[in-house]
């Protein structure tokens, strides 16, 4: 039973100047890593904790700032993702928003987008305060094997996200499970195709790698175009953004029902802040019923992703507070803070600090609407960078995606991944294979392997399969992707169906509307010179190669990429046969090109010879001075010598970001040129 | 070209790129980086000298200072620390550099709050107060080969987990772990075995040479050649002691999730190698110890350490080093102490000045005699400070890996063995 007298205290503070100085302060800041791109709460967290615990001496308040941050941290983020094009972490956001900015919508998914985060982050705190004494035993109750079974969950959705082109779909979702076993085995402690790097021990790094296969692709193709995201015609004003506000408040049901899940999937140490959006959107599909909407730029696809992003925090802090289990990457720091002040987790937040447990819930309420005013009445104007031609505002963020690449792994191989994953990113879009499954499928990919065979160690494989959520899960998985599969097939041969009476192709993944030219081949006749037949067969080379260096991996270490990588021989084969037989693939979801052939043949030599500029520059002079060369020459090499005025702004902006982020608060220290090293080593 | 070329071509330059950038980011100047050699004192014996402080145990991450306050550690005889030479003028050497402190961890971590604490606070320690940044270069083993080859003047220092010394072992390490400058630790390691009340048990003795009895169940490794530190220490005591043992075998097995292991029931027994959680479990899982959830099962330190009553109770468990035989015991103590000696260090490049060093682990021992920032720091650490003194620390270091190379050879077929015995 809470104390309620430390409740009263707890809200007293909302009496003082302090309190609302110190949420402001959070808030602020919250705001900043939102809304700018490479800045992220944790990190700014990271740097400023041990001045939080020693300079603010109320620990009431150094708590409090800190659990403001967190529950609101990811709420400004969509800002870049709808306006300026840039997808960050949110690659579900963006395959709803940016078609929705292409349509000119910008204002009014904004508008949208904040009101959905804003109930989400409501609804986290509201559950928080309800669940946080009863919730312990729902807690408990998902250990290894029941992780693992929502893992499996996780895949068979991978069928919604591949709707018309199951097997490409399977196979780039089983791609990414077989990548994300690169790195340190954690059982038996093998390096697997680490290549003898000690940087990728801990795993391909998936910031560097979804820049690469969705970031830069996404970017690349816009630049392409030279165009903005919108027209100029298009309606970016204050009451569009309120009209989003409103289309919102409409949907609250379904925002709920997701924030529900949000707050559920957050609860569960170990499930992990990445994955939750990929599986409220795979769910959200599942239950739609017009499933073709998605990936077109569908709000209520902004409502599957953003709802629990927000209301998993609220979610994350109930382990946190009530046993002392983190419950995600930020709320660690909270932790750390408590502890540091000598606040102990547990039932005593419910009693000798329920004023703490009190203030984290009406800051959690606060934040989430201020950062909702915040974004609406900026939202009108801020909107406005989608009319800015796209070329402008990729000379900022492209060296931008880079550089945050780099600062994440801090080694030098986080760009050869980027670019190597740029190019298979760019083949998959060129080709029409989703990427979604393969980013699902390398998020999940650790999640499953560590956790089943975890189960497996400590119940038994028996025991493990007589776990009731466990098994219900993996039924519920094997039922799904059942599902799924029916539908796709039925789906394919109506649209098979209907390409054969009209004679043309089946309908596209997205709005885009230039897609490879392919006409529907009778299924007898082979196509045997295409070079998408590539793809696949290099695949399945990949695969190959995975299994072959997995046999001499001990047991554990084997299984997962033996498993995957025959899996993925079979559906990359399948795949290459279809293909050869003229089978073509149906609706996909995932952005296709947009940029027309003649776009590609003109500005994709320009960006070739940019992004080989900057690896030249980067090995001759560093990274650093790439980044700012490339930033400087990009708006006029891409739109032309009168654009080269505006390369001084953006050259500014990435050599400011550089000198006053990564070398006075980050301290970088920079890879050495190579061309310097080799010649220090000639002449010693 | 066409846009399959330019795709083509752009796969191409990734490959120029991974080719000709390979070069790790280098401390500039640098020195040849010495070769690693056999440590410069012999063996004396196979056993290493243990830890002389008796140190309270640390966390990996700050924790709440125990409401208990910890027994005073007793202070180690030790060498006194070195005075700079009166000709060397360490404040103009230090005055307006800049420090910078590697740390092989990410922002946020126990190892990282600890290193920004001291750049924050230790600067005023040092002559001409220096500035110190912190710069993370992960993973560990990367940011120890970064500091290894810096210059040694002070300027390039590491903040490091003590893991260091069974890294050096490893083929990728390009450094020998006892020749690093070494400036000070702010206390040892604490290792220690619990056990959940459920188990018929009071502590280790109760189970002694009763192998058939209601198994410990905890985690461990996953190949033999895992099987070291405190994994190795446990096995090695349960095959001795004809202890009742049960591993499983999970993917990661931190503090954290061994807590949550223990709460769920898939484990009741864990052995808690970085030491932190017998001093700071009574704030972060208030009423373990005193409702008799968890008990202390066995201390694993080795001679020299001693272990105090918590927050909740009093550590009851004997010391597992008292129930083995003396070769029994001087073998345990050279395959464990590694991960023990130190939980975190602070150390520069080899071949610094020795005046340097000096200054340096002056600002050390001044810094932790000051009560603020010994206070302070108490707070970072979740319990007291007990600091080595880098002089001291740099002995401990070279006994210990030559204790712990004198049975190296021994070590392949112990591993195997033991694996084979719980774990297959």
């Amino acid at each position: 039973m809470p104390d309620f007298s430390q409740v009263f205290v707890g809200l007293g503070h909302l009496g003082t100047s302090t309190y609302w100085i110190t949420f402001g302060a959070a808030v602020l800041i919250a705001a900043a890593a939102g809304v700018i791109p490479g800045l992220s709460a944790p990190l700014l967290m990271a740097l400023a904790i041990p001045f939080v615990v020693f300079t603010i001496d109320d620990p009431v308040v150094g708590i409090v700032f800190l659990a403001t941050i967190t529950g609101v941290e990811e709420m400004l983020d969509v800002l870049p993702i709808i306006a300026m094009g840039h997808p960050g972490g949110g690659q579900v956001t963006f395959i709803e928003g940016r078609p929705l900015s292409q349509r000119g919508q910008a204002a009014r998914a904004l508008g949208f987008v904040y009101v959905v985060s804003a109930i989400g982050g409501v609804v986290g705190a509201v559950v928080l305060l309800l669940a946080m004494p009863v919730l312990k035993p729902f807690i408990l109750s998902f250990g290894f094997g029941e992780i693992g079974a929502m893992g499996l969950f996780g895949v068979a959705l991978v069928g919604a996200l591949s709707r018309g082109a199951m097997v490409k779909g399977l196979a780039a979702g089983l791609l990414g499970i077989l990548l994300s076993t690169v790195g340190t085995d954690p059982f038996t402690g093998t390096d697997r195709y680490t290549l003898g790097s000690l940087q990728l021990d801990s795993g391909l790094p998936l910031i560097a790698m979804t820049v690469g296969l969705f970031a830069l692709p996404e970017m690349m193709d816009l630049t392409m175009t030279r165009r903005a995201l919108a027209s100029s015609s298009a309606a970016l004003n204050v009451r569009e953004v309120f009209a989003g506000a409103g289309l919102a408040l409409s949907k609250t049901p379904l925002i709920i029902r997701h924030s529900i899940l949000g707050v559920m999937m957050g609860a569960i140490p170990g499930v992990g802040s990445r994955v939750v959006s990929w599986l409220s959107y795979g769910v959200g599909i599942a239950l739609s019923k017009d499933k073709s909407q998605f990936g077109k730029g569908s709000f209520d696809g902004l409502v599957f992703s953003e709802s629990v992003q927000s209301s998993k925090e609220g979610g994350q802090a109930i382990p946190t507070l009530a046993m002392g289990i983190p419950g995600g990457f930020s709320w660690a720091f909270v932790l750390v803070a408590m502890l540091a002040y000598g606040i102990s987790p547990g039932p005593p937040m419910l009693t000798r600090f329920a004023d703490i447990t009190t203030l984290i819930v009406v800051s959690l309420v606060l934040g989430n609407a201020a950062l909702a005013v915040i974004g609406l009445l900026a939202s009108g104007q801020l909107a406005k960078l989608s009319r800015i031609p796209y070329p402008l505002l990729a000379a900022a963020i492209i060296p931008l995606a880079f550089l945050s690449s780099f600062q994440d792994m801090r080694h030098w191989l986080a760009i050869p991944i980027v670019l190597g994953f740029a190019v298979v990113g760019m083949l998959m879009k060129f080709f029409r294979w989703p990427r979604p499954p393969m980013i699902l499928g390398f998020i999940l990919g650790p999640i499953i392997e560590h956790n089943l065979m975890s189960a497996v160690s400590i119940h038994g494989p028996v025991g493990m399969l007589t776990r009731p959520i466990t098994i219900t899960l993996i039924l519920l998985s094997i039922a799904v992707g059942l599902g799924f599969a029916f539908l796709a097939s039925k789906s394919e041969a109506t649209e098979r169906r209907m390409a054969e009476v009209s004679g043309s192709a089946p309908s596209g993944a997205s709005p885009d509307p230039p897609q490879p030219a392919q006409k529907p081949q009778k299924r007898t006749r082979f196509m045997w010179r295409s070079w998408e037949h590539l793809f696949p067969l290099t695949v399945m080379l990949v695969a190959l190669v995975f299994v072959i260096e997995a046999i001499d991996f001990p047991t554990r270490a084997r299984s997962m990429p033996v498993m995957v990588g025959i899996g993925l021989l079979g559906l990359a084969g399948l795949q290459l046969l279809l293909q050869l037989r003229g089978v073509m693939s149906g609706d996909i979801l995932d952005l296709g090109m947009m940029s027309k052939a003649e776009e590609q043949r003109r500005t994709g030599k320009v960006l070739l010879g940019l992004i080989g500029m900057f690896v030249l520059i980067s090995i001759t002079f560093g990274l650093k001075w790439a980044a700012i060369a490339l930033a400087l020459v990009f708006p006029a090499a891409v739109s032309g010598r009168g654009y080269a005025k505006w390369g001084l702004l953006t050259g500014a902006f990435i050599t400011a970001l550089v000198i006053g982020l990564f070398d006075n608060v980050l301290f970088v220290i920079w890879p050495q040129p190579a061309v310097w090293l080799l010649l220090k080593d000639l002449f010693g | 070209m066409s846009f399959k070329g330019t795709l083509a071509a752009a796969f191409l330059l990734t490959c120029l790129f991974i080719v000709a950038c390979g070069s790790e980011a280098t401390p500039t100047p640098t020195q040849p980086p010495p070769t690693p050699t056999p440590e410069s004192v012999a063996p004396a014996a196979p056993t290493p000298t243990a830890m002389a402080p008796a140190a309270p145990a640390a966390t990996p991450v700050p924790g709440a200072p125990t409401p208990t306050p910890v027994p005073a550690t007793p202070t180690p005889t030790l060498a006194p620390t070195p005075t700079p030479p009166p000709s060397f003028d360490a404040e103009a050497h230090f005055r307006g550099k800049t420090i910078r402190l590697i740390v092989g961890f990410n922002p946020g971590g126990g190892t990282d709050t600890q290193a920004r604490f001291l750049a924050a606070n230790l600067g005023k320690f040092i002559p001409g107060n220096p500035r110190i940044v912190v710069s993370n270069h992960t993973p560990q083993m990367a940011a120890s080969n970064f500091v290894w080859k810096s210059e040694p003047d002070g300027t390039v220092l590491q903040y490091t987990a003590g893991t260091l010394i069974t890294d050096s072992f490893e083929p990728e390490a390009e450094f020998t772990v006892s020749e690093f400058g070494l400036i000070g630790a702010p206390q040892g390691g604490n290792p220690f075995w619990a056990h959940r009340g459920t188990l018929p048990y009071t502590d280790i003795r109760d189970a002694m040479g009763n192998p058939d009895g209601e198994p410990l169940i905890q985690t461990g490794p996953g190949s033999a050649p895992e099987v070291t530190g405190s994994a190795l220490g446990g096995m090695l005591i349960a095959d001795w002691l004809n202890l009742p043992m049960d591993y499983r075998v999970v993917a990661g097995t931190g503090t954290e999730q061994t807590l949550l292991m223990i709460e769920r029931g898939d484990v009741n027994a864990m052995i808690v190698s970085p030491g932190s959680s017998w001093y700071t479990l009574p704030a972060r899982r208030p009423g373990w110890f005193s409702s008799g959830f968890l008990k202390p099962f066995a201390s694993l330190l080795v001679p020299g350490q001693e272990i105090h009553a918590n927050a909740e109770v009093e550590f009851t468990a004997p010391h597992a080093r008292d129930l083995l035989e003396p070769d029994q015991a001087s073998l345990f103590n050279a395959l464990t102490s590694p991960q023990h000696v130190a939980l975190k260090h602070l150390a520069g490049p080899p071949g610094m000045d020795p005046a340097v060093l000096a200054t340096l682990r002056k600002a050390w021992d001044d810094a932790n005699a000051d009560p603020e920032f010994n206070a302070d720091f108490s707070r970072v650490l979740g319990t007291e400070v007990a600091p080595v003194p880098g002089a001291r620390l740099q002995q401990i270091y070279m006994d210990t890996v030559n204790g712990y190379r004198v049975h190296l050879d021994s070590l392949v077929e112990i591993q195997e063995r033991l694996f084979s015995k719980y774990i297959e």
